[in-house]
């Protein structure tokens, strides 16, 4: 039996779109026929199940597991609705972050690992207790990055922690691999300067980059609905996380949505977007 | 095998020149203990890295000690994980010292020599002059990239980094620094008190530039060179940045 692959999706800074990645890209990987869980870490700020639109199925939670309050099996849900290869254990909204032991954390990660193709483990904001529990066990990381400074240097920051401080680091010294997602990505805006380009994030976090996502009214639609924005595919966002997904699986797929959309005839004669 | 190994083994005695960190206590007796304290937590705070294991000799001078409060004094530095191994001045606490297990390096302080008239050399050696040579301390060699929030330091030796450092990050050594990549954040070079310590770079962008005490902040470093190639050294007490 072949082991699971455990990815961490994690940025430093909040509200850059880590639980709405974590989201997508385990919809992703299952809806390509890949057994995948998503844990929430964020535990007291639970969201992801929302985002899954499974808030209504919580009935146990990660912390309960870890804690063996329940029976791992009783805190997976299966997310059938999105897809029958989906599932996810939400944060605990009322525990404390104390609970999450190293011990605890491994054995719940080995044991997913041992069932599913994917482990994917949503990381909280910050560089306190979740997320370095989040990140340690994880075989490799998805940093979620937006165009401007500060996300860049916390996502630095992070990087910094994902080369030192994971299982595989300690253990063995291995830097597990890094894959750097941006999200929010507005071409028009870094022409006129307003945003960081891709080479100059590139520039100072120099990881391969693994996606760029364009800035999209569909993904907060997609949150407020419960359904994952990979399910929609008829936006550039859908298809920006569609691509990352093969990219993950090992396809060499082009970048798109990083260059200036030429406006048509029509667009340029009657302006507007 | 084991003549072998016992025909490569040596014992040999040398003196040897090596810089060393200072701690000058002036006045220091029981009542000022806790200025001491203050001074170290402050330190670890800023530069953990630095301090762990350092070899430090205690500077005194008009010092009112005795055998309790100088065994504070050196409780409170190895509690930072710093060694104080050696101590000058006050030489009427000799004893003192000597009871701690510190050495007793002589009553001419540091600061004193430094402004000491230098002697002429003699042109010619009257005797024959042996020179021994030794690879010094090998570099240390960093190859990934130094992040916001990491601190690398270098004791006794070079520090070669071949990559970028990051905005937030600290790198230093007491010797030199060099970077094959951006420099963004902060670069401290001869740490301990080496003046001809030079940091190089590929691309200046650094946030802090210090050498031996005297250091630049990113305002101060002239236009021309951001973002270029250069190499910083200090040149009568002056930081000086020069384009490679």
């Amino acid at each position: 039996m072949s082991k699971g692959k455990v990815f961490v999706v994690t940025s430093g800074k909040g509200g850059v779109g880590k639980t709405t990645t974590s989201a997508s890209v385990a919809a992703g990987l299952a809806l390509a026929g890949k057994k995948t869980v998503v844990i929430d870490f964020d535990v007291g700020l639970r969201n992801l199940d929302l985002i899954l639109g499974c808030e209504r199925k919580v009935v146990f939670d990660f912390i309960q597991a870890l804690k063996k309050e329940c029976k791992l099996n009783q805190a997976i849900i299966h997310v059938k609705q999105i897809s029958d290869n989906l599932y996810m254990i939400p944060a605990s909204q009322t525990r404390d972050k104390d609970h999450l032991t190293h011990e605890g954390v491994k054995e719940i990660i080995s044991q997913l690992a041992e069932e599913f193709d994917y482990v994917i483990c949503d990381s909280p904001a910050g560089i306190e207790k979740g997320a370095k529990m989040a990140m340690y066990f994880a075989d490799e990381a998805i940093v979620v990055t937006n165009p401007e400074i500060s996300s860049v240097r916390d996502s630095d920051r992070i990087l910094g922690f994902l080369d030192s401080s994971t299982r595989l680091a300690e253990e063995e010294g291995k830097r597990i691999p890094q894959h750097l997602l941006i999200t929010r990505y507005s071409p028009d805006r870094v022409e006129s300067g307003e945003m960081l380009s891709i080479q100059d994030i590139d520039d100072i976090l120099s990881i391969p980059l693994v996606g760029v996502i364009p800035e999209s009214r569909v993904v907060l639609d997609s949150s407020n609905q419960g359904k994952p924005v990979v399910l929609n595919s008829q936006d550039p966002a859908g298809q920006a996380y569609e691509d990352v997904i093969k990219r993950l699986l090992g396809d060499d797929v082009p970048m798109r949505f990083t260059e200036i959309e030429k406006k048509s005839f029509l667009g340029r004669l009657f302006g507007g977007r | 095998m084991d003549m072998t190994s016992s025909a490569q083994a040596s014992v040999r005695i040398k003196g040897s020149m090596t810089s060393v960190a200072c701690i000058q206590l002036t006045g220091m007796d029981e009542q000022q203990l806790y200025l001491l304290q203050d001074k170290l937590d402050d330190f670890i705070d800023n530069a953990p890295a630095l301090i762990r294991g350092m070899p430090v000799i205690l500077e005194m001078s008009n010092c009112h000690l005795d055998g309790r409060v100088f065994a504070g004094i050196v409780s409170l530095v190895r509690r930072v994980g710093a060694n104080p191994f050696a101590v000058r001045g006050c030489p009427e606490y000799q004893d003192l010292y000597e009871a701690q297990g510190v050495s007793y390096l002589g009553d001419q302080l540091d600061t004193q020599r430094r402004v000491a008239p230098l002697k002429p050399e003699p042109s010619v050696s009257q005797e024959p002059v042996i020179i021994e040579t030794q690879i010094a301390n090998e570099a240390l060699i960093i190859t990934t990239p130094v992040r916001s929030g990491q601190q690398i330091y270098a004791r006794q030796r070079d520090l070669i980094i071949i990559s970028n450092v990051s905005n937030g990050a600290e790198v230093m050594s007491d010797g030199s620094i060099h970077v094959y990549g951006a420099l963004r954040g902060r670069a401290m070079a001869g740490v301990t008190g080496n003046e001809n310590a030079r940091i190089f770079c590929s691309s200046m962008d650094a946030e802090l530039l210090l050498i031996d005490g005297d250091y630049l902040i990113r305002d101060s470093i002239p236009e021309h060179v951001l973002h270029k190639p250069c190499q910083t050294f200090k040149r009568d007490q002056k930081m000086i940045i020069d384009l490679l």
